[in-house]
């Protein structure tokens, strides 16, 4: 008698030039499934596509309040301006965790927002930009070709927060530069949600998976990314956003490790950020296929979800003060706490729940 | 023949990192009676990080445990030592007895170095060499770790490339074969990939005693953005070397090229049937015991294909998250994400529980 509970299946022929069966007849289970398609569908329709119109609609506003703001010489740092990146960077973070698609085509994601950024590029290659004035930082089309670094939220998110210009002169060239950035981001927005129509390749694939389908096999493949999405983002807010600057005690604390600290946006980002993952989890039909079958664990999801929300609506100084004070350090550390347990819960008991396990050995770059 | 159970070997790895994992003898005798041994990084219970060693049958003799998830796996000429080096950004490698399965110790990576999940040894086994980023000088480097001086750092030279991944020694001892998938990364950016516009993925080889560039050979300028991450090298020298493309993901470039030192990459293409069923993604590579076919897994695809060694495609088989490979004596070894063992010659499967089997897989032969 083996020592291990070892489960013998024979190997079926495989063709020489098609593909066999194989191990393909590997036991799955048995029970009741969600209707992956549905997911898929639901998904899209009622997350990704408003989501990502909201993106670029927030970006196109930006853009003309930049663009307003530039010809009356206001400069870059006017309340409008900063209340409408606060919606930019929102949008953003709402759209954060979606990491396949039409995001993915010409870097496009990273574009958008280079975050986190261990070195400080953003800095270091900004500050040579503006001595020299380059003057193709200055232009969207030009500055689309620059390095990542330059492009994006946190660029912009720099340069509105910088010391005011010397200048005339160089407040002209920041102010041209962050409308590049903005009108930058209008295209590359803009995009990604044309990308995003029913008619076009990617949604098309995604939608109608198959043996001739390039990307997906099955309706189940195609849900999967909806749940690595799920997933890989509760790892994200939880690592990146709310460990590493929070830090294991108050006096580890890294506050300036948050996203959008700079412009004091980072719990209305954090606020954006548990809600859309709850918005993925409840319109993708993710919440009611669980609530059928395991109602207990969909309670506790929900539940975390809105304790998270309720808990950061009673933070009431930024992060980056609110990261060391004694007073509201234990509101931090428990938002943290709720984070990684969505993150466990998830990538656990629900994508078992779902059959939607993630693939061990098909992680980036491995 | 007494084998360890699962209990056994989790009890003797619980707990602490370094714990011994197995009876002393055990693995020399399931090796004389059943042909090679064969060790994987493996995950239980989806998140206690370790190793195991399996039987040829596809066994699980013994497990241990690595104090974060293992990659890839390097065994010293003679067999005295196997090293698992922590997947990236990982800064440990754990030395295994090769012949017991014994722990020996635990090396760690200098402070601004992580490892890059892969290594070998120098010929007469003295030197450990080991792919690691050097991720604030924005270059990878070759750490290079003085076996008989307890795994001390020795030095270091560049791998002639950004994201160095696997690496070989070929044929003769005195040439690394280096593939630079050429992305950059950074430990505190995790997920970011800094550089996909400016990509320049190469196969190097490097002069093992002197670190000097030897040759180094580039995918042309159209597949720039094919990230060249495992190799697999013959006893003649050829080298087959696989690919995960960053490109747009409606193209399908060829994934698979061999080379040999002197002439450039030629690229091998799937059957038009076949490649979509890659995901443009390979994770390991490795050539028969006979060197007259190579086995390339897609695990994103649950793909494993077998290849001819002039580059010829053979056949596929399905194995979910199936990633882990290596030449056995009848056939190759291939392990998966879901706990199953088998082989494309046995036609056999062995499925354990609550395991993940790792990336990759190494004969202890």
């Amino acid at each position: 008698m083996r020592g291990f509970k070892a489960l013998i299946f024979s190997l079926l022929a495989t063709g020489a030039v098609g593909i066999g069966p194989g191990v393909a007849a590997e036991a799955e289970g048995d029970g009741a499934k969600p209707d992956y398609a549905a997911i898929v569908q639901a998904t899209v329709t009622g997350h990704i596509r408003p989501a990502y119109s909201r993106m670029a609609k927030a970006s196109k506003n930006l853009a003309l309040i930049m663009k307003a703001a530039c010809r009356t010489d206001e400069g870059v740092t006017t309340p409008t301006i900063t209340k409408s990146f606060m919606d930019v960077a929102s949008a953003w973070v709402s759209v954060q965790h979606i990491r396949f698609g039409p995001v993915k085509d010409e870097n496009r994601y990273e574009r958008i927002s280079f975050w986190p950024d261990p070195k400080n590029l953003t800095s270091r290659q900004m500050s040579a930009v503006l001595v020299k004035r380059d003057a193709t930082v200055i232009n969207a089309e030009t500055l689309a070709k620059k390095s990542i670094a330059l492009q994006g939220l946190t660029a912009l998110e720099r340069l509105m927060t910088m010391a005011p210009a010397e200048d005339r002169e160089e407040a002209v060239f920041r102010c041209e530069y962050a409308q590049a950035i903005t009108d930058n981001l209008v295209q590359i927005s803009s995009s990604v949600e044309a990308d995003w129509a029913a008619d076009k390749d990617f949604p098309r694939l995604l939608g109608t998976p198959g043996p001739e389908n390039p990307l997906y096999r099955d309706h189940r493949e195609a849900a999967l990314e909806v749940m690595k999405s799920l997933s890989a983002g509760l790892q994200f807010l939880h690592e990146r956003k709310l460990v590493a600057p929070l830090g294991e005690t108050l006096e580890k604390a890294r506050p300036k490790r948050a996203e959008f600290w700079r412009s004091g946006t980072t719990l209305d980002a954090l606020d954006a950020n548990f809600e859309t993952l709850m918005e993925l989890y409840t319109k993708s039909g993710i919440s009611a296929y669980v609530k059928s079958v395991d109602e207990g664990l969909d309670k506790t999801l929900m539940t975390s979800y809105e304790q998270a929300l309720v808990t950061l609506k009673g933070i009431e100084k930024p992060f980056i003060e609110a990261a060391t004070d004694k007073a509201l350090r234990p509101k931090m550390d428990y938002l943290r706490f709720l984070a990684e347990d969505l993150q466990l819960r998830s990538s656990g008991n629900l994508a078992n729940t779902l059959d939607l396990s993630l693939g061990f050995n098909a992680l980036d770059g491995d | 023949m007494k084998l360890l159970t699962r209990r056994h070997a989790l009890g003797l790895c619980g707990g602490s990192i370094l714990s011994s994992l197995t009876v002393q003898g055990t693995l020399a005798q399931s090796r004389r009676e059943e042909g090679p041994l064969f060790l994987t990084a493996a995950t239980r219970d989806g998140g206690r990080h370790g190793g195991a060693i399996l039987s040829s049958d596809g066994e699980l003799l013994a497990e241990f445990a690595l104090p974060e998830r293992g990659h890839g796996a390097a065994l010293s000429p003679g067999m005295r030592d196997a090293v698992v080096f922590a997947r990236r950004p990982g800064t440990f490698a754990l030395v295994l007895d090769a012949a017991t399965g014994m722990t020996r110790q635990l090396i760690s990576a200098r402070r601004d170095r992580h490892f890059f999940g892969h290594g070998c040894f120098s010929r007469d086994g003295g030197i450990l060499f080991a792919t690691e980023n050097d991720f604030d000088g924005e270059r990878g480097v070759i750490g290079l770790y003085d076996v008989r001086d307890g795994y001390r750092r020795v030095g270091e030279f560049p791998s002639h490339g950004i994201g160095p991944h696997e690496m070989a020694l070929m044929p003769g001892g005195k040439t690394l074969v280096v593939a630079n998938g050429g992305i950059l990364t950074h430990p505190d950016a995790p997920r970011m990939k800094l550089n996909l516009a400016e990509m320049a993925p190469s196969i190097a080889f490097i002069d093992a005693s002197s670190g000097d560039l030897l040759l180094r050979h580039t995918p042309p300028d159209e597949f720039h953005q094919l990230s060249l991450r495992h190799l697999a090298v013959r006893a003649d020298g050829r080298v087959a070397a696989v690919a995960q493309w960053e490109g747009p993901m409606l193209e399908q470039p060829p994934l698979i090229a061999l080379l040999d030192r002197d002439s450039g990459l030629r690229f091998q293409a799937a059957p038009p049937a076949v490649a979509p069923r890659m995901r443009n993604y390979c994770g390991s590579v490795a050539f028969s015991e006979d060197g007259e076919r190579f086995a390339v897994s897609s695990p994103r695809g649950g793909l494993i294909t077998i290849w001819g060694s002039d580059g010829h495609y053979r056949e596929a088989i399905e194995l979910k998250d199936g990633c882990g490979l290596a030449a056995g004596d009848r056939g190759f070894v291939l392990t998966s994400g879901r706990g199953v063992v088998t082989s494309d010659g046995s036609r056999e499967m062995r499925r354990h529980e609550k395991i993940a089997f790792d990336n990759h897989l190494i004969a202890l032969s």
